[in-house]
């Protein structure tokens, strides 16, 4: 049997008790898990207003910008509120390639892992799945930059082709 | 509880996933590992699976099981690099288990591997036999047991310290694996086709100092249905009891659900058996599968029954 490296057992057994009890020595300086979830929440409300505040000086820059051209009032407004939907949408574009629809559209079952990816770009997250027929699933997930709103879409692949997706909620 | 086998396409699939996004503490890793949420680096990745079962048999043993057990894998895969690493350990309970009481800890798959080309890989470790159908990890299989009676796998390797060059294409995998045994060595030779979409057919022969096996298995999709035959033959140096064993499978999907019936038999351990399984299985999402298994075994004058019940959370 190759399975007779009996020696060597021990070894391992050092090994491994070496990684599992490195981080149970750190658990003086390792944040506990109430107080990871409190500092993810603050990072989420932080995120949130900033959000708000970026959204505030894009429209104040505009505004300060087009006030100072030859327009009317309502013109002015209708330009203030193109050009910060279109950096929305840029910035959108530029963190979440993934998050429009007609993308997701383009989709079919077949396509390959790398088609896909050429289409939505990178998975959030691409981990195995338990169901016997699909052998990966590809998560991408993020906030709407405007509403702040979670989505989440999802590729199924078995054999390497795509067999389900679910389009997020846009 | 025994060990299980895996081919080596369904753990490669298990070891090169998870790539997510941010940091997190050690205390949130441990903490929180059965969330399925494990944020590493983009290098490093983290997987595994908690595996939970129960059996109970008419043969006057009592119900046995108990967190079975808890895998932990990482796989470290530089995007720009051609070297990766993949360390797994398993806790196996040997007792309570579920109460913590006695823990077997091991290496798994613990490897580094240089990928020449797309196609051509060398791996140095400890490394997973290509003998097998019936995956050694638990996600993989499609039922509770392994073929073998008494819930015995049927092959004569599992994981062993060695190398192997593998040479993978999309129409046919070449791989051969060396190590030593008592100053002799050790080889396993793997030749797979899978030209052919939704066919998969492999053969391994395997040539140690103590054992010869030869074992070929094919597998086929078509519609919801998945069939599989398997004949693994193996002569024990210095036994007249030689192992030769016939497996069938066949597994239909109804989506989330699926059940499987197998039947496998022929002489195991010096003994002529049948038996034949039951499972229907159930994905409760992608993350958690739970099953059920009616095994009815022949060895011999004697028969039994054994029922089995299985939840597998992986992540």
């Amino acid at each position: 049997m190759k399975t007779k490296y009996n020696t060597h057992r021990f070894l391992f057994a050092l090994c491994g008790a070496v990684l599992i009890a490195a981080p149970a020595m750190s658990v003086a300086e390792a944040v506990a898990q109430e107080e990871f979830l409190a500092l993810q929440l603050r990072v989420e409300q932080l995120e949130a207003s900033l959000r708000i505040v970026k959204n505030t000086q894009v429209e104040a820059i505009a505004t300060e910008t087009f006030a100072a051209m030859p327009m009317t009032q309502d013109d002015r407004n209708s330009l203030i509120e193109n050009v910060v939907e279109r950096i929305q949408a840029r910035e959108e574009s530029a963190n979440f390639p993934w998050m429009e629809a007609s993308k997701w559209a383009k989709l079919n079952k077949g396509m390959s892992p790398e088609e896909v990816v050429a289409v939505l770009d990178q998975p959030t997250l691409n981990e195995p799945s338990m169901h016997k027929r699909v052998d990966f699933v590809y998560t991408y997930q993020g906030r709407r930059v405007v509403t702040a709103k979670k989505v989440t879409g999802i590729v199924r692949f078995y054999k390497g082709k795509v067999i389900e997706t679910e389009a997020p909620d846009l | 509880m025994l060990q299980r086998k895996t081919n080596k396409q369904t753990n490669n699939i298990m070891k090169i996933k998870k790539e997510l996004l941010a940091s997190l503490t050690s205390a949130a890793l441990f903490g929180s590992v059965a969330n399925a949420e494990i944020p590493l680096t983009d290098d490093l990745s983290a997987y595994g699976y908690i595996d939970m079962a129960y059996t109970d048999s008419d043969d006057g043993s009592n119900l046995e099981g108990g967190a079975a057990e808890f895998e932990l894998g990482f796989a470290f895969n530089p995007a720009e690099s051609k070297w990766s690493a993949v360390a797994e350990l398993s806790f196996r309970g040997t007792g309570d288990f579920g109460g913590g009481e006695k823990v077997d800890t091991k290496w798994e798959t613990l490897t580094i591997t240089y990928a020449s080309s797309d196609e051509l890989s060398f791996t140095l470790g400890n490394i997973l036999s290509y003998q097998g159908f019936e995956t050694f990890d638990a996600t993989g299989l499609f039922q509770y047991s392994y073929q073998g009676y008494g819930n015995s796998p049927v092959y004569s390797a599992s994981y062993a310290y060695g190398a192997c060059a593998d040479y993978v294409t999309d129409g046919y995998a070449l791989g051969l694996w060396v190590g030593e045994v008592d100053d002799s060595a050790s080889v396993e030779f793997l030749a797979a086709y899978t030209g052919t979409e939704d066919l998969t057919v492999k053969f391994i022969y395997a040539n140690d100092p103590t054992y010869e096996t030869f074992n070929v298995w094919a597998s086929y999709d078509v519609g919801n249905f998945t069939f599989a035959a398997e004949y693994t033959t193996t002569d024990t140096v210095g036994s007249d009891n030689d192992d030769a064993v016939y497996m069938a499978l066949a597994y239909y999907s109804f989506g989330d659900a699926g059940l499987t019936l197998r039947y496998s038999g022929g002489e195991f351990g010096g003994s002529d058996f049948d038996k034949f399984s039951v499972s229907p299985g159930y994905s409760f999402s992608d993350n958690v599968f739970g099953l059920l298994e009616v095994s009815y075994e022949e060895v011999g004058e004697e028969d039994s029954t054994t029922l089995a019940a299985e939840l597998i959370y992986s992540f």
